[in-house]
């Protein structure tokens, strides 16, 4: 079993998008990282074992090439509800799930290696939909330190119960800081 | 805060949140924050919180609190250092008020959330310091609310601390140009 990590670049008001869709340089640290981030970017690279994300998420990075090359050769899931073909590219595999959420963990547990994690890559439904249906492990932050004002909010008012948290790590790094939590089940 | 951005919880309350009140009173942060203060600014339900009775408050100094109508009795606790103000000509006209009373010391604003976020927007804050804790409440009231306008503004972090069980992190504001 793997490690399921929920993982996202939040500002501090609590966006993972600008009201018009953008990053608002959300992903700066990761693309091009300070001192204290490249940690962070390596463990990724090192440990990530499978990637699930929605199906939103994936077409914009899709429209931009990010998975004909991506640095993480390794399998993706992808929520949807208009199904499409496996696509397999430069050793990472990107498959379509129709059958919800949970389906899309077994098929990811099924696949990840030992002492690989799995991360719950956005948008902010899917991540909100693992959290309530308690699917969550870890949660980690990548909190950037910028106000947008509106946008699109990671967490929603999603009638889940007052969920305790233990801080596992925070690392202070220049313009982010990454935050990450276990989930107190 | 909580880590997913709120103040207190549906029913208003903060006793999830911050479970070891003494702590808090205790950490270094806020005794910092005491010595360095010299006027507070609040919101009217925030100063509604402690139901009437200021006696012993942490912050002795002049407290403006931003209403739209001053209640008719003031609450306990006043001596010759903590004062009330009620303001009635809006936030602006508060911190105003507030800074010619700390003199060389800071104003600080304890909230409610849309106070902060007024102020933020106006320009007004200097540094933003949140205390963030180790929960997810779900749903309540927002520290930062919806739809505060698109204007981006940077934050440049000057210190992370632990604090009360919780991770405090302190940043300035980039005013424009800046």
């Amino acid at each position: 079993m793997g490690k399921v990590i929920l993982d996202m670049s939040m500002s501090l008001d609590g966006y993972i998008a600008t009201a018009d869709g953008k990053d608002g340089g959300l992903n700066d640290w990761y693309f091009s990282p300070p001192e204290k981030s490249k940690a962070i970017v390596d463990e990724m690279m090192r440990d990530l074992g499978v990637i699930i994300m929605g199906r939103k998420t994936f077409d914009e990075g899709d429209a931009h090439n990010a998975f004909d090359d991506s640095p993480f050769k390794i399998p993706h899931f992808i929520l949807t509800h208009r199904p499409r073909e496996t696509k397999d590219s430069n050793g990472s595999s990107y498959t379509f799930v129709t059958d919800g959420i949970e389906s899309a963990l077994k098929q990811a547990q099924a696949v990840v290696k030992d002492g690989f994690y799995i991360a719950i890559g956005g948008g902010a439904r899917v991540a909100q939909q693992y959290l309530e249906a308690g699917l969550v492990d870890e949660i980690q932050i990548h909190q950037v330190h910028v106000l947008f004002g509106s946008g699109v909010r990671l967490f929603g008012d999603s009638g889940m119960e007052a969920t305790p948290l233990e801080r596992v790590r925070v690392i202070d790094s220049r313009g982010v800081t990454h935050l990450k939590y276990r989930i107190v089940k | 805060m909580s880590l997913d951005g709120y103040v207190n919880d549906r029913d208003g309350s903060a006793a999830h949140l911050y479970p070891d009140m003494d702590a808090l009173h205790e950490s270094d942060g806020l005794q910092e924050s005491m010595e360095n203060t010299g006027a507070v600014v609040m919101g009217r339900r925030s100063y509604d919180m402690a139901q009437g009775d200021y006696t012993g408050y942490e912050y002795q100094v002049p407290i403006f609190v931003v209403t739209h109508n001053s209640p008719e009795t003031v609450a306990k606790g006043e001596n010759d250092k903590l004062k009330f103000n009620f303001v009635t000509a809006g936030v602006e006209r508060a911190i105003e008020q507030a800074k010619s009373a700390a003199g060389d010391k800071q104003v600080t604003v304890i909230g409610g959330a849309d106070v902060i976020q007024q102020l933020l927007r106006a320009g007004l804050v200097d540094e933003l310091e949140v205390l963030i804790m180790p929960i997810l409440l779900g749903g309540g009231t927002r520290l930062f609310g919806d739809d505060a306008g698109d204007a981006l503004i940077k934050l440049d972090k000057v210190a992370v601390s632990d604090m009360a069980g919780g991770t405090n992190l302190r940043f300035r504001v980039m005013k424009n140009g800046a």
